[in-house]
């Protein structure tokens, strides 16, 4: 018994049996490296397959149940072969997999930039987006990757190869994602099961979103010390721009297709590297007889895997069970946040307002967040809405709302880091001035500590019931930026020495040393007192940038203070 | 000497002009191209037929247009463009004079 599957070829409907249909995408892969190269390529194999859908029609209509392999290869001498077609190129070795000659070159197939990608991909035998992500990764951190792709694509010679010939390629699955189908792409290449990749994304970002909700209640507003761990979302968003979408049934056949797996990928790329290191002709021999005898085995393990993952749907595993409990937690629990966050704001929008004022970025950055805002809820109600539109008769309307949802994300995401890359670029360079005092006390004498600024209605109680201090004006802003160290030193003296440090942040060494001096650290002594500041204050038109300061008071054992010393810190009287 | 090969060279020389030459009559579409070559006794790979449509297409000496189809998705209707037409002209000028060089020849 044949499987037999209905493919979407050119708009019309095919019921066709899988391996005529995998014999047919092979066919029409092969045509379009053929015309890759020629003006118009595209249209060449869209207006084929046009007729070649015609043609399959025309047989089911002449009563075929399904369209067989024999179909298929009447349409191929029908149509004619490749190199029958173009007889300005020549074709040749195409199926090509791991050859001892193998040279490491650029491709000018499948190329998007250099080429280097995509040589590497065919050298190693992967899929070009696997090798594409891993530069992107490479490039982001320190940029050593474009510098070594640079190099590279002087250094490698070019090819007139085909395109890497590859099995099971790496796609976006829009149809069972739920935001870009990079997760689900992904689980398709490796095998697994979607749930599990979507835990891998969703937990972290998950739980960065639960600490900065108790980090927002315990201390107050924004810019108090939120941080999106923001990361895994960053390399989501490069994944959903990098990895091609899966649009066609074709694509999808690639994307489930049986031949690579993690482990035949590490395999392949530990056989070559063995390979290029032992460089004997003797040693690739034996190598590659073990790879084809590995070949064999994990086709058998593939066979296995495929059937398991086929059927997960019908006979749902524990793991399946928890994985999808655990997804669909985390996401109410996002959602949940979201519309905190949201609430609080809507409530609190004046004070953020004047909040926002203080810090470093100017107002078209701060309408950006907010238009990205918007955007990213007009995501999340297009992803509700998809939801809902349960029934898979509506291709275009389910796409289309997915292309929607992606593109807020995208431009949001986008928003929101170019925002972002402007304030750490405003804040980037930190500057710590240290200053020294030292006052003398008279000897055997009871020292008080006061508070110099005491300003009483500044103290805010938060949700937990802490008390925090800030007071945002129109023309100042004063926060409890100073914190105090309290050393009780042997030294036989009446001198206590109080280093000050204080910091803060700017876009250059020179502001951050000029913000850092502007600070004020006034204290006033008397015989029997020392009136020490609590609050830092900063008037326009000066603006928030880090500045806080540490004090560390080191008091000679002979000095009797008051309690509001205490071992760890100063409290107000 | 492969007599294939010559003849497929044959054939390929003339493809060009014989599309020209069907949709001198008015527009159609590719399957119609293809079943009056195949009528007129003229074998055809059919997918020596679409490059060159498109190729045609890109040189300005075709023009196509949709047209919703009762039996499936929308058809390509491809016609000459003037410049085609004075192009086929040209053409079959050429040809009817290679056509009485080759009779002359062959006798």
């Amino acid at each position: 018994m044949k499987e037999v599957i209905t493919i979407n070829l050119s708009g019309r409907l095919i019921r066709i049996e899988k391996d005529a249909a995998e014999s047919l995408n092979e066919y029409l892969k092969k045509l379009k490296v053929t015309f890759a190269k020629e003006e118009g390529g595209d249209e060449i194999l869209a207006d084929i397959e046009y007729r070649i859908a015609e043609l399959l029609q025309a047989d089911l209509n002449s009563g075929a149940v399904a369209i067989s392999l024999e179909h298929i290869q009447a349409i191929k001498a029908k149509m004619g072969m490749p190199e029958e077609l173009n007889d300005e190129e020549s074709i040749g070795e195409e199926t090509k997999t791991f050859s001892a000659h193998k040279r490491l070159t650029k491709s000018n197939v499948g190329k998007m930039a250099g080429g280097v990608c995509s040589g590497m991909a065919a050298f190693f035998g992967v899929d070009v987006t696997v090798v594409r992500v891993l530069w992107i990764i490479f490039a982001l951190s320190a940029g050593v990757g474009i510098f070594i792709y640079i190099l590279l694509y002087f250094i490698l010679p070019s090819s007139n190869d085909t395109a890497p010939v590859q099995s099971r390629k790496l796609f976006r699955d829009m149809e069972s994602g739920y935001i870009a189908g990079v997760c689900a792409g992904i689980a398709h290449y490796l095998k697994i099961n979607v749930f599990i990749v979507r835990l891998v994304f969703g937990v972290p970002v998950g739980i960065a979103l639960i600490v900065s909700m108790a980090q927002l209640m315990m201390h107050g507003w924004p810019w108090w010390g939120i941080s999106f761990h923001s990361g895994l979302i960053l390399v989501y968003i490069v994944l959903a721009v990098v990895i091609p979408q899966a649009i066609t049934d074709f694509d999808r056949m690639d994307m489930h297709g049986e031949e690579v797996n993690l482990e035949s990928i590490k395999n392949n790329i530990k056989e070559q590297i063995s390979a290029m290191s032992n460089g004997i002709k003797t040693q690739v021999k034996t190598w590659e007889q073990d790879w084809k005898q590995e070949a064999k085995k994990y086709k058998y393990q593939n066979k296995s895997n495929s059937y398991s993952s086929e059927y997960i749907p019908n006979k749902p595993n524990i793991i399946t069970i928890t994985a999808k409990i655990a997804t669909s937690f985390i996401s109410v629990i996002v959602l949940i946040v979201l519309a905190m966050f949201l609430f609080g704001v809507a409530i609190n929008h004046n004070i953020i307002q004047k909040a926002v004022s203080w810090l470093d970025i100017d107002a078209f950055g701060v309408k950006l967040l907010l238009i990205s805002l918007l955007l990213a809820i007009f995501a999340v109600v297009l992803g509700i809405v998809r939801l809902f539109v349960l029934t898979k008769q509506n291709k275009v309307l389910l796409r289309s709302l997915s292309i929607a949802k992606v593109l807020c994300w995208i431009v949001s995401i986008f928003m929101v880091s170019f925002v972002a890359t402007n304030i750490a670029a405003n804040h980037q360079d930190h500057c710590q001035i240290t200053e020294e005092y030292s006052i003398q006390c008279k000897e055997n004498r009871q020292i008080n500590f006061v508070s110099s600024n005491n300003i009483s209605n500044v103290v805010h109680t938060n949700a937990f019931g802490e008390t925090y201090y800030l007071m945002v004006h129109e023309d100042s802003l004063v926060y409890a930026g100073i914190k105090y160290t309290i050393v009780h030193t042997n030294e036989n003296n009446n001198t206590i020495k109080v280093k000050v440090r204080k910091n803060a942040l700017g876009a250059t060494a020179t502001e951050s040393n000029t913000i850092a001096n502007n600070l004020k650290f006034n204290y006033q002594t008397t015989d029997t007192t020392i009136a020490l500041p609590m609050y830092i204050t900063l008037y326009k038109p000066q603006k928030f940038k880090g500045q806080y300061i540490n004090v560390e008071l080191s008091i000679p054992y002979k000095i009797n203070v008051n309690d509001a010393i205490h071992q760890d810190g100063f409290r107000i009287p | 000497m492969n007599a294939d090969n010559t003849k497929s060279q044959m054939r390929k020389g003339i493809l060009e002009f014989c599309i020209l030459a069907h949709l001198h009559k008015g527009e159609a579409y590719p399957g119609d191209i293809i079943e009056a070559m195949h009528a007129a006794g003229l074998d055809i790979l059919e997918g020596t037929l679409y490059p060159l449509l498109t190729r045609l297409k890109n040189a300005n000496i075709l023009t196509y247009r949709w047209e919703e189809s009762t039996s499936g998705p929308p058809r390509k209707y491809y016609s000459l463009s003037q410049q085609g037409k004075d192009f086929y002209n040209e053409l079959n000028q050429n040809w009817n004079q290679i056509q009485i060089a080759v009779n002359k020849l062959n006798k």
